[in-house]
Protein backbone atom coordinates (compact mmCIF):
# COMPACT_ATOMS: atom_id res chain seq x y z
CA UNK A 1 0.00 0.00 0.00
CA UNK A 2 1.36 3.34 -0.71
CA UNK A 3 1.63 6.14 2.33
CA UNK A 4 -1.29 8.30 -0.30
CA UNK A 5 -3.19 4.95 -0.16
CA UNK A 6 -2.67 4.19 3.38
CA UNK A 7 -3.68 8.23 4.24
CA UNK A 8 -6.77 8.01 2.47
CA UNK A 9 -7.66 4.36 3.99
CA UNK A 10 -6.79 6.05 7.97
CA UNK A 11 -8.88 9.28 7.52
CA UNK A 12 -11.61 7.27 5.76
CA UNK A 13 -11.68 4.75 8.92
CA UNK A 14 -11.77 8.05 11.45
CA UNK A 15 -14.38 9.91 9.76
CA UNK A 16 -16.23 6.32 10.09
CA UNK A 17 -15.37 6.07 13.32
CA UNK A 18 -17.01 9.47 14.58
CA UNK A 19 -20.44 7.33 14.35
CA UNK A 20 -20.68 5.37 17.23
CA UNK A 21 -20.87 1.86 17.80
CA UNK A 22 -24.85 2.37 19.48
CA UNK A 23 -25.87 4.73 16.34
CA UNK A 24 -27.94 2.62 14.74
CA UNK A 25 -31.43 3.13 14.55
CA UNK A 26 -33.71 0.57 14.83
CA UNK A 27 -35.12 -1.10 11.39
CA UNK A 28 -38.18 0.28 9.96
CA UNK A 29 -39.72 -1.97 6.89
CA UNK A 30 -42.60 -1.13 4.86
CA UNK A 31 -45.97 -3.47 4.93
CA UNK A 32 -45.22 -6.31 2.46
CA UNK A 33 -46.55 -6.08 -0.81
CA UNK A 34 -49.51 -8.40 -1.20
CA UNK A 35 -50.87 -10.43 -4.80
CA UNK A 36 -53.60 -7.42 -5.92
CA UNK A 37 -56.33 -7.13 -7.44
CA UNK A 38 -57.26 -6.01 -10.93
CA UNK A 39 -59.42 -3.11 -10.98
CA UNK A 40 -59.62 -2.62 -14.65
CA UNK A 41 -62.29 -3.45 -16.99
CA UNK A 42 -61.37 -6.91 -18.76
CA UNK A 43 -63.24 -6.32 -21.58
CA UNK A 44 -66.52 -7.85 -23.15
CA UNK A 45 -64.91 -10.68 -23.76
CA UNK A 46 -64.42 -11.94 -20.09
CA UNK A 47 -68.38 -10.24 -19.24
CA UNK A 48 -69.49 -13.59 -19.52
CA UNK A 49 -66.91 -14.97 -17.33
CA UNK A 50 -67.26 -12.32 -14.66
CA UNK A 51 -71.59 -13.49 -14.84
CA UNK A 52 -70.72 -17.02 -14.24
CA UNK A 53 -68.89 -16.17 -11.18
CA UNK A 54 -71.70 -14.03 -10.01
CA UNK A 55 -70.73 -12.72 -6.59
CA UNK A 56 -67.06 -12.62 -6.94
CA UNK A 57 -67.30 -10.48 -9.47
CA UNK A 58 -67.63 -7.95 -6.96
CA UNK A 59 -64.43 -9.27 -5.33
CA UNK A 60 -61.91 -6.90 -6.64
CA UNK A 61 -64.33 -3.51 -5.75
CA UNK A 62 -64.96 -4.69 -2.16
CA UNK A 63 -61.31 -5.51 -1.61
CA UNK A 64 -60.34 -2.02 -2.79
CA UNK A 65 -63.14 -0.28 -0.79
CA UNK A 66 -61.54 -2.54 2.08
CA UNK A 67 -58.37 -0.87 1.48
CA UNK A 68 -59.29 2.66 1.45
CA UNK A 69 -60.95 1.98 4.90
CA UNK A 70 -58.00 0.63 6.29
CA UNK A 71 -55.79 3.34 5.25
CA UNK A 72 -57.98 5.80 6.46
CA UNK A 73 -57.85 4.02 9.87
CA UNK A 74 -53.82 3.56 9.96
CA UNK A 75 -53.46 7.18 9.36
CA UNK A 76 -55.62 7.64 12.32
CA UNK A 77 -53.86 5.43 14.09
CA UNK A 78 -50.70 6.67 13.32
CA UNK A 79 -51.57 10.09 14.13
CA UNK A 80 -52.68 8.86 17.41
CA UNK A 81 -49.01 7.46 17.93
CA UNK A 82 -47.56 10.20 17.25
CA UNK A 83 -49.30 12.31 19.93
CA UNK A 84 -48.84 10.12 22.76
CA UNK A 85 -49.98 6.58 22.67
CA UNK A 86 -47.88 4.78 25.09
CA UNK A 87 -44.35 3.76 22.82
CA UNK A 88 -41.82 0.92 24.11
CA UNK A 89 -39.69 2.11 26.86
CA UNK A 90 -36.75 2.05 25.14
CA UNK A 91 -37.67 4.11 22.67
CA UNK A 92 -39.38 6.72 24.91
CA UNK A 93 -35.89 6.84 26.80
CA UNK A 94 -33.84 7.49 23.35
CA UNK A 95 -36.85 10.23 22.42
CA UNK A 96 -36.55 11.40 26.18
CA UNK A 97 -32.61 11.94 25.74
CA UNK A 98 -33.08 13.16 22.27
CA UNK A 99 -35.47 15.86 23.66
CA UNK A 100 -33.41 16.74 26.15
CA UNK A 101 -30.14 17.63 24.31
CA UNK A 102 -32.38 19.90 21.87
CA UNK A 103 -33.74 21.56 24.65
CA UNK A 104 -30.03 22.10 26.29
CA UNK A 105 -29.19 23.35 22.70
CA UNK A 106 -32.29 26.12 22.29
CA UNK A 107 -31.84 27.31 25.95
CA UNK A 108 -28.13 28.18 25.55
CA UNK A 109 -27.88 28.64 21.52
CA UNK A 110 -30.88 30.61 20.45
CA UNK A 111 -31.89 34.13 21.29
CA UNK A 112 -34.42 34.64 24.83
CA UNK A 113 -35.90 37.47 22.16
CA UNK A 114 -36.86 34.62 19.60
CA UNK A 115 -40.50 33.08 19.73
CA UNK A 116 -40.12 29.47 19.97
CA UNK A 117 -42.94 27.48 18.25
CA UNK A 118 -43.35 23.61 19.83
CA UNK A 119 -45.00 20.74 20.32
CA UNK A 120 -46.67 20.81 24.44
CA UNK A 121 -44.14 17.87 25.15
CA UNK A 122 -41.20 19.88 23.97
CA UNK A 123 -42.23 23.43 24.79
CA UNK A 124 -42.57 21.47 28.62
CA UNK A 125 -38.57 20.50 28.40
CA UNK A 126 -37.82 23.16 26.81
CA UNK A 127 -39.18 25.46 29.90
CA UNK A 128 -37.43 22.79 31.80
CA UNK A 129 -34.56 24.44 31.09
CA UNK A 130 -35.04 27.71 31.56
CA UNK A 131 -37.00 29.21 28.43
CA UNK A 132 -39.91 31.53 29.50
CA UNK A 133 -43.64 30.54 28.80
CA UNK A 134 -43.73 33.80 27.18
CA UNK A 135 -41.07 33.14 24.91
CA UNK A 136 -42.96 29.90 24.00
CA UNK A 137 -45.70 29.50 20.96
CA UNK A 138 -47.24 26.03 21.95
CA UNK A 139 -48.60 23.73 18.78
CA UNK A 140 -51.47 22.19 19.20
CA UNK A 141 -53.14 19.55 16.62
CA UNK A 142 -54.68 21.81 13.84
CA UNK A 143 -52.55 24.79 14.76
CA UNK A 144 -52.01 27.04 11.96
CA UNK A 145 -48.84 27.89 10.69
CA UNK A 146 -46.33 29.04 12.91
CA UNK A 147 -45.29 31.92 10.78
CA UNK A 148 -45.39 34.42 13.75
CA UNK A 149 -42.72 32.91 15.54
CA UNK A 150 -38.90 33.05 14.81
CA UNK A 151 -37.87 29.45 15.39
CA UNK A 152 -39.90 25.60 15.37
CA UNK A 153 -38.61 22.80 17.07
CA UNK A 154 -39.58 19.97 14.90
CA UNK A 155 -40.43 16.86 16.14
CA UNK A 156 -41.94 13.72 14.84
CA UNK A 157 -45.58 15.27 16.20
CA UNK A 158 -45.05 18.58 14.62
CA UNK A 159 -43.50 17.14 11.47
CA UNK A 160 -46.62 15.08 10.89
CA UNK A 161 -48.68 18.04 11.61
CA UNK A 162 -47.55 20.20 8.90
CA UNK A 163 -46.34 17.60 6.56
CA UNK A 164 -43.87 18.56 3.98
CA UNK A 165 -45.00 22.30 4.03
CA UNK A 166 -43.17 22.80 7.04
CA UNK A 167 -39.47 22.49 4.97
CA UNK A 168 -40.95 23.51 1.26
CA UNK A 169 -43.19 26.37 2.81
CA UNK A 170 -42.82 27.54 6.80
CA UNK A 171 -39.53 26.93 7.67
CA UNK A 172 -36.85 25.65 4.78
CA UNK A 173 -33.88 26.40 7.04
CA UNK A 174 -32.33 23.62 10.07
CA UNK A 175 -30.18 25.43 12.43
CA UNK A 176 -29.32 21.90 14.25
CA UNK A 177 -30.33 18.66 14.07
CA UNK A 178 -30.39 16.05 16.84
CA UNK A 179 -31.41 12.21 17.07
CA UNK A 180 -32.56 10.37 13.47
CA UNK A 181 -34.97 8.68 12.56
CA UNK A 182 -38.60 9.50 14.45
CA UNK A 183 -36.65 10.81 17.22
CA UNK A 184 -34.96 13.38 15.11
CA UNK A 185 -35.61 16.73 16.10
CA UNK A 186 -34.70 20.01 13.88
CA UNK A 187 -34.31 23.31 15.02
CA UNK A 188 -35.99 25.31 11.93
CA UNK A 189 -35.59 29.08 11.24
CA UNK A 190 -39.40 30.36 10.34
CA UNK A 191 -39.38 31.95 6.68
CA UNK A 192 -42.43 34.35 7.85
CA UNK A 193 -42.91 35.40 3.83
CA UNK A 194 -42.16 31.38 2.57
CA UNK A 195 -39.22 29.91 1.24
CA UNK A 196 -38.76 31.48 -1.85
CA UNK A 197 -38.40 34.59 -0.11
CA UNK A 198 -35.81 33.51 2.87
CA UNK A 199 -33.77 31.98 0.15
CA UNK A 200 -33.76 34.60 -1.76
CA UNK A 201 -33.02 36.68 1.23
CA UNK A 202 -30.28 34.03 2.18
CA UNK A 203 -28.21 34.64 -0.99
CA UNK A 204 -28.52 37.80 -0.82
CA UNK A 205 -26.77 37.69 2.55
CA UNK A 206 -24.09 35.06 1.47
CA UNK A 207 -22.80 37.67 -1.20
CA UNK A 208 -22.85 40.30 1.41
CA UNK A 209 -20.72 38.19 3.47
CA UNK A 210 -18.58 36.97 1.15
CA UNK A 211 -17.90 40.46 0.18
CA UNK A 212 -17.42 41.81 3.43
CA UNK A 213 -15.29 38.57 4.32
CA UNK A 214 -12.56 39.33 1.95
CA UNK A 215 -12.44 42.93 2.68
CA UNK A 216 -11.90 41.89 6.31
CA UNK A 217 -8.89 39.93 5.27
CA UNK A 218 -7.00 42.87 3.62
CA UNK A 219 -6.92 44.72 6.99
CA UNK A 220 -3.42 44.80 8.02
CA UNK A 221 -4.81 44.43 11.51
CA UNK A 222 -6.38 41.20 10.73
CA UNK A 223 -4.61 37.65 10.58
CA UNK A 224 -6.06 34.17 9.91
CA UNK A 225 -5.78 30.88 10.03
CA UNK A 226 -5.75 28.83 6.90
CA UNK A 227 -9.32 27.28 7.73
CA UNK A 228 -10.46 30.99 9.04
CA UNK A 229 -9.67 32.35 5.53
CA UNK A 230 -11.40 29.96 3.94
CA UNK A 231 -14.53 30.23 5.36
CA UNK A 232 -14.27 34.12 5.15
CA UNK A 233 -13.92 34.04 1.87
CA UNK A 234 -16.64 31.46 1.48
CA UNK A 235 -19.02 34.00 3.40
CA UNK A 236 -19.63 31.39 5.77
CA UNK A 237 -19.26 33.70 8.82
CA UNK A 238 -22.52 35.69 10.24
CA UNK A 239 -22.94 39.26 9.34
CA UNK A 240 -22.69 40.30 12.92
CA UNK A 241 -19.45 38.29 14.06
CA UNK A 242 -17.83 40.25 10.50
CA UNK A 243 -19.18 43.95 11.99
CA UNK A 244 -17.79 42.75 15.53
CA UNK A 245 -14.66 41.61 13.94
CA UNK A 246 -14.20 44.83 12.14
CA UNK A 247 -14.52 47.28 15.06
CA UNK A 248 -12.53 45.03 17.10
CA UNK A 249 -9.47 45.58 14.40
CA UNK A 250 -10.09 49.51 14.76
CA UNK A 251 -9.00 49.52 18.57
CA UNK A 252 -6.25 46.04 18.64
CA UNK A 253 -4.75 43.16 16.54
CA UNK A 254 -6.95 40.45 15.83
CA UNK A 255 -6.03 36.95 15.38
CA UNK A 256 -8.63 34.57 14.17
CA UNK A 257 -8.44 30.68 14.97
CA UNK A 258 -11.34 30.13 13.61
CA UNK A 259 -14.79 30.36 13.16
CA UNK A 260 -18.15 26.93 14.38
CA UNK A 261 -21.46 27.58 15.73
CA UNK A 262 -21.47 24.27 17.86
CA UNK A 263 -24.21 23.57 15.98
CA UNK A 264 -24.82 20.06 14.80
CA UNK A 265 -26.75 19.34 11.39
CA UNK A 266 -27.12 22.56 10.35
CA UNK A 267 -28.35 23.33 6.77
CA UNK A 268 -25.46 24.46 4.16
CA UNK A 269 -25.79 28.13 3.98
CA UNK A 270 -26.77 28.82 7.61
CA UNK A 271 -23.97 30.90 8.58
CA UNK A 272 -21.39 30.18 11.40
CA UNK A 273 -22.12 32.49 14.87
CA UNK A 274 -18.71 31.74 16.03
CA UNK A 275 -15.49 33.49 16.10
CA UNK A 276 -12.19 32.02 18.50
CA UNK A 277 -9.35 34.71 18.74
CA UNK A 278 -5.74 34.11 19.98
CA UNK A 279 -3.81 36.41 21.62
CA UNK A 280 -2.95 38.57 18.48
CA UNK A 281 1.32 39.03 18.49
CA UNK A 282 1.24 42.96 18.96
CA UNK A 283 -1.51 43.03 21.20
CA UNK A 284 -1.18 44.69 24.58
CA UNK A 285 0.61 41.74 26.07
CA UNK A 286 -3.11 40.71 28.20
CA UNK A 287 -3.90 37.21 28.62
CA UNK A 288 -7.16 35.63 27.07
CA UNK A 289 -8.98 36.44 29.88
CA UNK A 290 -8.17 39.94 30.11
CA UNK A 291 -8.74 40.70 26.40
CA UNK A 292 -12.19 39.01 26.90
CA UNK A 293 -12.99 41.27 29.15
CA UNK A 294 -11.30 43.97 27.81
CA UNK A 295 -13.43 43.22 24.35
CA UNK A 296 -16.30 42.38 25.78
CA UNK A 297 -16.85 46.14 27.50
CA UNK A 298 -15.55 47.71 24.25
CA UNK A 299 -18.32 45.88 22.36
CA UNK A 300 -20.99 45.83 24.11
CA UNK A 301 -20.64 49.46 24.40
CA UNK A 302 -21.41 49.38 20.72
CA UNK A 303 -24.97 49.13 21.78
CA UNK A 304 -27.72 47.40 18.77
CA UNK A 305 -26.96 43.96 17.95
CA UNK A 306 -23.38 44.11 19.76
CA UNK A 307 -24.74 44.53 22.84
CA UNK A 308 -26.03 40.88 22.35
CA UNK A 309 -22.33 38.98 21.72
CA UNK A 310 -21.33 36.70 24.65
CA UNK A 311 -17.63 37.07 24.56
CA UNK A 312 -15.51 34.45 27.21
CA UNK A 313 -12.50 32.79 27.20
CA UNK A 314 -12.55 28.68 26.01
CA UNK A 315 -10.71 25.88 25.61
CA UNK A 316 -10.17 24.83 22.15
CA UNK A 317 -7.70 22.06 21.45
CA UNK A 318 -5.57 22.71 24.38
CA UNK A 319 -5.16 26.68 24.01
CA UNK A 320 -6.94 29.33 25.98
CA UNK A 321 -8.67 31.24 23.25
CA UNK A 322 -11.56 34.29 23.59
CA UNK A 323 -14.56 33.37 21.96
CA UNK A 324 -17.15 35.65 20.90
CA UNK A 325 -20.49 34.11 19.81
CA UNK A 326 -24.02 35.62 18.72
CA UNK A 327 -27.37 33.65 19.60
CA UNK A 328 -29.07 32.17 16.84
CA UNK A 329 -31.39 32.71 14.61
CA UNK A 330 -28.16 34.44 12.30
CA UNK A 331 -30.40 37.85 11.40
CA UNK A 332 -30.46 38.42 7.30
CA UNK A 333 -29.64 41.72 5.54
CA UNK A 334 -27.38 43.07 8.61
CA UNK A 335 -24.92 43.83 5.87
CA UNK A 336 -27.53 45.35 3.30
CA UNK A 337 -29.88 46.82 5.55
CA UNK B 1 0.78 0.63 8.11
CA UNK B 2 -1.32 -2.48 8.99
CA UNK B 3 -4.80 -1.28 10.13
CA UNK B 4 -7.55 -2.99 11.90
CA UNK B 5 -10.38 -3.29 9.68
CA UNK B 6 -13.15 -0.97 10.80
CA UNK B 7 -16.08 -1.25 8.67
CA UNK B 8 -18.60 -2.21 11.21
CA UNK B 9 -19.95 -5.42 9.72
CA UNK B 10 -19.90 -4.35 6.16
CA UNK B 11 -16.75 -6.95 5.05
CA UNK B 12 -17.44 -9.31 7.71
CA UNK B 13 -21.41 -9.55 6.73
CA UNK B 14 -20.35 -11.06 3.32
CA UNK B 15 -18.09 -13.13 4.65
CA UNK B 16 -20.55 -14.55 7.04
CA UNK B 17 -22.03 -18.43 6.19
CA UNK B 18 -25.90 -17.18 5.23
CA UNK B 19 -27.77 -17.80 8.11
CA UNK B 20 -30.81 -19.94 8.29
CA UNK B 21 -32.91 -16.94 7.92
CA UNK B 22 -30.97 -15.33 5.20
CA UNK B 23 -32.20 -17.65 2.57
CA UNK B 24 -33.91 -15.95 0.00
CA UNK B 25 -37.65 -16.29 -0.79
CA UNK B 26 -38.12 -17.52 2.67
CA UNK B 27 -41.66 -15.91 2.62
CA UNK B 28 -42.72 -14.83 5.97
CA UNK B 29 -39.21 -15.00 7.23
CA UNK B 30 -37.90 -12.21 4.78
CA UNK B 31 -38.75 -9.68 7.87
CA UNK B 32 -36.16 -11.93 10.00
CA UNK B 33 -33.66 -12.10 7.72
CA UNK B 34 -34.04 -8.54 6.41
CA UNK B 35 -33.40 -7.66 10.17
CA UNK B 36 -30.60 -9.76 11.04
CA UNK B 37 -28.64 -8.53 7.96
CA UNK B 38 -29.25 -4.89 9.09
CA UNK B 39 -27.98 -6.09 12.68
CA UNK B 40 -24.70 -7.58 10.80
CA UNK B 41 -24.21 -4.50 8.59
CA UNK B 42 -25.89 -1.09 9.21
CA UNK B 43 -23.52 0.56 11.49
CA UNK B 44 -20.51 -0.44 8.61
CA UNK B 45 -23.42 1.01 5.58
CA UNK B 46 -24.38 3.95 8.17
CA UNK B 47 -20.36 4.93 8.38
CA UNK B 48 -19.85 4.11 5.01
CA UNK B 49 -23.18 6.94 3.97
CA UNK B 50 -21.96 9.25 6.68
CA UNK B 51 -18.03 9.45 5.28
CA UNK B 52 -19.94 10.00 1.70
CA UNK B 53 -22.66 12.32 2.90
CA UNK B 54 -20.86 13.96 6.48
CA UNK B 55 -23.97 13.97 7.94
CA UNK B 56 -25.69 11.09 9.94
CA UNK B 57 -29.33 12.12 9.65
CA UNK B 58 -28.78 11.31 5.85
CA UNK B 59 -26.59 8.55 6.34
CA UNK B 60 -29.51 6.75 8.59
CA UNK B 61 -32.02 7.57 5.96
CA UNK B 62 -30.26 6.39 3.36
CA UNK B 63 -29.25 2.92 4.69
CA UNK B 64 -32.79 2.58 6.57
CA UNK B 65 -34.64 3.38 2.57
CA UNK B 66 -32.24 0.55 1.37
CA UNK B 67 -33.36 -2.07 3.37
CA UNK B 68 -37.13 -0.96 2.82
CA UNK B 69 -35.37 -2.15 -1.07
CA UNK B 70 -33.76 -4.95 -0.22
CA UNK B 71 -37.45 -6.19 1.59
CA UNK B 72 -39.71 -5.47 -1.26
CA UNK B 73 -37.02 -7.29 -3.32
CA UNK B 74 -36.35 -10.06 -1.37
CA UNK B 75 -37.67 -12.96 -3.26
CA UNK B 76 -35.92 -11.52 -6.43
CA UNK B 77 -32.65 -11.98 -4.86
CA UNK B 78 -30.29 -14.75 -4.80
CA UNK B 79 -28.78 -16.19 -1.80
CA UNK B 80 -27.33 -13.71 1.32
CA UNK B 81 -24.71 -12.48 -1.03
CA UNK B 82 -26.88 -11.37 -3.21
CA UNK B 83 -28.60 -9.55 -0.79
CA UNK B 84 -25.36 -7.49 0.78
CA UNK B 85 -24.56 -6.93 -3.08
CA UNK B 86 -27.71 -5.20 -3.45
CA UNK B 87 -27.53 -3.43 -0.24
CA UNK B 88 -24.67 -2.37 -1.11
CA UNK B 89 -25.64 -0.67 -4.38
CA UNK B 90 -28.28 0.41 -2.87
CA UNK B 91 -26.65 2.33 -0.51
CA UNK B 92 -24.24 4.15 -2.36
CA UNK B 93 -27.07 4.88 -5.16
CA UNK B 94 -29.13 6.82 -2.18
CA UNK B 95 -25.77 8.61 -1.36
CA UNK B 96 -25.35 9.69 -4.87
CA UNK B 97 -28.64 10.95 -5.12
CA UNK B 98 -28.46 13.22 -1.98
CA UNK B 99 -25.32 14.47 -3.00
CA UNK B 100 -27.09 15.24 -6.42
CA UNK B 101 -29.88 16.86 -4.94
CA UNK B 102 -27.57 18.75 -2.66
CA UNK B 103 -25.59 20.05 -5.62
CA UNK B 104 -28.58 21.46 -7.27
CA UNK B 105 -29.45 23.15 -3.28
CA UNK B 106 -26.04 24.64 -3.56
CA UNK B 107 -26.65 26.00 -7.01
CA UNK B 108 -29.16 27.55 -5.80
CA UNK B 109 -27.63 29.27 -3.03
CA UNK B 110 -24.76 30.26 -5.25
CA UNK B 111 -22.35 28.14 -5.40
CA UNK B 112 -21.55 27.83 -1.65
CA UNK B 113 -19.92 24.67 -0.27
CA UNK B 114 -21.42 22.90 2.54
CA UNK B 115 -20.26 24.91 6.29
CA UNK B 116 -17.92 23.28 7.91
CA UNK B 117 -17.18 24.42 11.78
CA UNK B 118 -14.52 25.38 13.66
CA UNK B 119 -15.02 22.73 16.25
CA UNK B 120 -14.77 19.87 13.61
CA UNK B 121 -11.78 21.30 11.81
CA UNK B 122 -9.80 21.43 15.56
CA UNK B 123 -11.28 18.20 16.97
CA UNK B 124 -11.32 16.18 14.18
CA UNK B 125 -7.68 17.04 12.58
CA UNK B 126 -6.64 18.96 9.97
CA UNK B 127 -5.37 16.89 7.66
CA UNK B 128 -8.24 13.82 7.99
CA UNK B 129 -10.73 16.65 6.64
CA UNK B 130 -8.71 17.44 4.15
CA UNK B 131 -8.41 13.82 3.16
CA UNK B 132 -12.28 13.83 3.05
CA UNK B 133 -12.96 17.10 1.54
CA UNK B 134 -10.73 16.19 -1.31
CA UNK B 135 -12.91 12.78 -1.59
CA UNK B 136 -15.52 14.30 -1.48
CA UNK B 137 -14.95 16.36 -4.18
CA UNK B 138 -14.03 13.34 -6.52
CA UNK B 139 -16.60 12.42 -8.97
CA UNK B 140 -19.26 10.01 -7.86
CA UNK B 141 -17.55 6.74 -9.29
CA UNK B 142 -14.28 7.63 -8.42
CA UNK B 143 -15.22 8.29 -4.81
CA UNK B 144 -17.68 5.11 -4.44
CA UNK B 145 -14.52 2.95 -6.16
CA UNK B 146 -12.45 4.59 -2.66
CA UNK B 147 -14.61 3.79 -0.30
CA UNK B 148 -15.47 -0.03 -0.91
CA UNK B 149 -11.62 -0.54 -1.60
CA UNK B 150 -10.73 1.10 1.49
CA UNK B 151 -13.52 1.09 3.92
CA UNK B 152 -14.95 -1.91 3.27
CA UNK B 153 -12.09 -3.91 1.83
CA UNK B 154 -13.55 -5.61 -1.14
CA UNK B 155 -12.05 -6.67 -3.97
CA UNK B 156 -11.37 -5.62 -6.83
CA UNK B 157 -14.03 -8.45 -8.43
CA UNK B 158 -16.27 -7.67 -5.38
CA UNK B 159 -16.49 -3.72 -6.01
CA UNK B 160 -17.42 -4.08 -10.05
CA UNK B 161 -20.47 -6.79 -8.68
CA UNK B 162 -21.71 -3.51 -6.52
CA UNK B 163 -21.42 -1.30 -8.61
CA UNK B 164 -22.09 -3.11 -11.99
CA UNK B 165 -19.14 -2.50 -14.25
CA UNK B 166 -16.30 -4.87 -15.14
CA UNK B 167 -12.97 -5.45 -12.67
CA UNK B 168 -10.91 -3.59 -15.26
CA UNK B 169 -12.73 -0.07 -15.30
CA UNK B 170 -12.61 -0.75 -11.03
CA UNK B 171 -8.61 -0.69 -11.98
CA UNK B 172 -8.39 2.11 -14.11
CA UNK B 173 -10.99 4.00 -11.89
CA UNK B 174 -9.02 3.93 -8.49
CA UNK B 175 -6.07 4.70 -9.96
CA UNK B 176 -7.44 7.94 -11.79
CA UNK B 177 -9.01 8.81 -8.39
CA UNK B 178 -5.77 8.12 -6.55
CA UNK B 179 -3.93 9.96 -8.62
CA UNK B 180 -7.13 13.48 -8.91
CA UNK B 181 -6.68 13.09 -4.89
CA UNK B 182 -3.14 13.43 -4.92
CA UNK B 183 -3.07 16.02 -6.96
CA UNK B 184 -5.68 17.77 -4.82
CA UNK B 185 -3.71 17.54 -1.59
CA UNK B 186 -0.24 18.49 -3.04
CA UNK B 187 -2.10 21.85 -4.22
CA UNK B 188 -3.83 22.17 -0.90
CA UNK B 189 -0.54 21.41 1.21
Amino acid sequence: MTPLEDRVRRAIRDKAGEVPSDAVPPLRLPARRRRSFSLTYRGGGRMGAAARWGWRGWLAPAAAAVLVVAVVVGSEALSRALYGRPVPARAQQAAATVRTEAAAWVATQVSRAAVVSCDPVMCQALEKHGIPARGLHELQPGSPAPLRSDVIVATAAVRAEFGASLTSIYAPGVIASFGSAITRIDIRVIAPHGAAAYRSALRADLAARKKAGAELLVSPRISASATARRQLVAGQVDARLLLTLAELASQQMVSIVAFGDLAPGASPGIPLRYAYLAQASGGHGAGPAAQARQMSGFVHGLRGFFSTARIQTVRLAGHNVVRIEFTAPSVLGVLHP
Amino acid sequence: MDMEPDDGGVASAARLPGPAGLSCGAGDSAEAAVGALYQASALGLIRLAYVMLGDRPSAEDVVQEAFCGLYRQWGRLDGADGALYYVRASVLNGCRSVLRHRAVRRRGLAEQPPAVSAEAVVLGGEEREEVIRALVELPHRQREVLMLRFYCDLSDEQIARVMGIGPSTVRSTAHRALQALGRTLKERS
